[in-house]
């Protein structure tokens, strides 16, 4: 890109309202309708379309409160099907990393690119991108493009409003960074969140333009430290944040619900928590770690009135490290029967696992007590076959047969239209 | 420890033949699987492409390929998907059954219609027929 030669150029490229756009890829007709799609349980909106957005319903609004408003305007509401969108994103990633050499996955429904020194029209490369991803994978996307991470956030914000951008918007010149900074209030702008620009606005910085253009150094280091210096410079297009190609392996998992219903007895609370501790050691051996502390807690309800709020956590050291889902339910077990109480209706429990080390770097030791080597086999197995089969296929009898009082409320569930074959979509 | 890295290493057992000729195995997916990415799979339902498709077949359709006049498809009109032949004719569309007992259509402007990707292969489960 002429003058500066080393000039990094990253493409933020972010699926639009990606929970609803999922769902609208094997419903047509609600193609241009408004959509929403429900955190778990069925709780509250986490993905919008814009029709719904202009129907006033804010992100994280509670179903029940907005429910009427929802049924007088046929808003489309679904309960999250997690594996279609899981499928999809994989899907849109694969896509986006044939246009780059390199690309960090940055959420769900988020990537960045690294287009430096690419010898193209930025705005037609990415159309050409955007254009790809909705063909084949049917996902709208827009595309912020910029020297800086941040600024390709705020590029890509703006791609999203703006209908003449068509949603690419590039912002390599100077004088168009300063157009569109101006636009963007300092608490939009990555990084700074709500506490930080309390602070810059004390400083008379309203906009992430102001942020930019402010010179007293000192100042910023005292009240947002290194991180808001580097801000600052990533607004003024120097490029502070290189991409995360690999993603750093989790030091802890959680898994934890909220449960439709009210639970009483210690034996849907066990099965409850034997799920849990299935879904995250799951999770832990993908990433090929094992645990050597289990946490545990469960709850009631904090809201309910004429109740004394009960609030129990324990946490378990292990003698060494496992990752055998069976040893982790028998700890979690005992540490959750000391946590029971009889007459508190609880309403929430949930499992954290930590004290993580790679499963190939174990050695033996004297004290410790280690996996024994069929139990890796096994879970090996296991997990395979759920991958395969769909999750849940093969589990511990400690996570119950069949228990509602527990389960997750999702009453507006889509099909499972690309997992597995007993789901797949109709023609005629 | 680990004395039996030592031993001599002796090529045998395939006569000869080295490990550069052993070949993988045919996959379904290779063949038929041209662009994971947008590969995706429908059931088909009733009798309106019979005998070149009947209900319960899998139809593999992959939307990085264009959809030309002439070929099956999966497209979506007023409600429901559907798998036809699409012959773009005089600047329109008409859908055409396989079966000669349907009738084709042809789109118009007051329609809820569009193409969502062409079927390039057909997987039938031959145990129950």
């Amino acid at each position: 890109m002429g003058s500066h030669n080393k000039q990094k150029v990253y493409a933020l490229v972010d699926c639009n309202s990606f929970f609803c756009s999922c769902e609208r890829l094997f419903r047509p007709e609600i193609r241009n309708k408004p959509v929403g799609v429900l955190s778990n349980n069925d709780g509250c909106f986490v993905s919008r379309t814009p029709e719904l957005k202009a129907l006033g319903v804010k992100m994280g609004d509670p179903y029940f409160k907005v429910r009427r408003l929802c049924e007088s305007h046929n808003v489309h509401v679904f309960s999250s099907n997690f594996s279609l969108y899981t499928n999809i994103s994989d899907r849109v990633m694969n896509v986006l990393a044939r246009f780059a050499p390199s690309l960090e996955i940055y959420s769900v429904d988020e990537a960045f690119l690294d287009l430096t020194g690419m010898d193209e029209d930025l705005v037609a490369y990415g159309h050409r991108i955007r254009e790809t991803v909705l063909q084949w994978t049917g996902i709208p996307v827009s595309i912020g493009i910029a020297p800086s991470k941040t600024l390709a956030k705020i590029a890509n914000h703006i791609g999203k409003k703006s209908e003449k951008a068509n949603g690419v918007v590039c912002l390599l010149d100077e004088r168009l960074q300063d157009v569109a900074l101006k636009r963007v209030s300092i608490e939009d702008v990555w990084g700074i969140g709500r506490k930080n620009s309390v602070k810059l606005r004390t400083l008379g910085i309203k906009t992430a333009y102001d942020f930019k253009a402010f010179k007293n150094i000192k100042v910023i280091q005292r009240t947002l430290t290194k991180l808001g210096r580097m801000t600052q410079d990533e607004l003024r297009g120097i490029t502070c944040y290189e991409l995360e190609e690999c993603r750093p392996k989790k030091k802890e998992i959680l898994c934890s619900r909220t449960f439709s219903g009210s639970v009483v007895d210690l034996k849907s609370l066990r099965e409850s928590v034997a799920n849990y501790v299935t879904n995250a050691s799951e999770k832990m051996r993908a990433q090929r770690s094992l645990c050597a502390t289990i946490e545990v807690y469960c709850h009631s309800d904090p809201h309910k009135l004429n109740e004394v709020p009960y609030y129990g956590k324990d946490k378990v050291k292990l003698l060494g490290p496992t990752s055998d889902t069976r040893k982790i339910i028998k700890y979690a077990w005992s540490a959750l029967d000391d946590l029971f109480k009889m007459g508190v209706c609880f309403k929430k429990a949930g499992v954290k696992l930590g004290d993580f080390s790679d499963d190939e770097v174990i050695q033996q030791s004297l004290f410790e007590e280690l996996d024994d080597p069929r139990s890796a086999k096994l879970m090996k197995i296991v997990d395979e076959i759920n991958r395969r089969e769909g999750s849940g296929m093969i589990r511990s009898m400690a996570c119950g047969v069949d228990n509602d009082s527990w389960k997750m409320r999702r009453e507006k569930l889509s099909r499972r239209y690309v997992t597995g074959w007993a789901q797949l979509p109709k023609c005629s | 420890m680990n004395t039996h890295k030592k031993l001599p290493v002796a090529n045998c057992g395939l006569f000869g033949i080295s490990e550069d000729h052993i070949e993988n195995y045919q996959s379904l997916d290779e063949r038929f699987v041209q662009n994971r990415s947008a590969t995706f799979f429908f059931e088909a339902q009733g009798d309106s492409m019979e005998p070149l498709i009947i209900p319960g077949d899998v139809l593999v359709i992959d939307r990085s390929l264009e959809v030309k006049s002439g070929r099956v498809a999966i497209v979506y009109l007023d409600g429901e998907f559907l798998c036809k032949r699409l012959i773009k004719q005089d600047g329109r569309v008409i859908l055409r059954s396989h079966n000669p007992l349907h009738r084709d259509i042809t789109i118009t402007d007051e329609m809820d219609f569009l193409v969502w990707g062409p079927i390039v292969a057909v997987a039938r489960d031959m145990k129950e027929l």
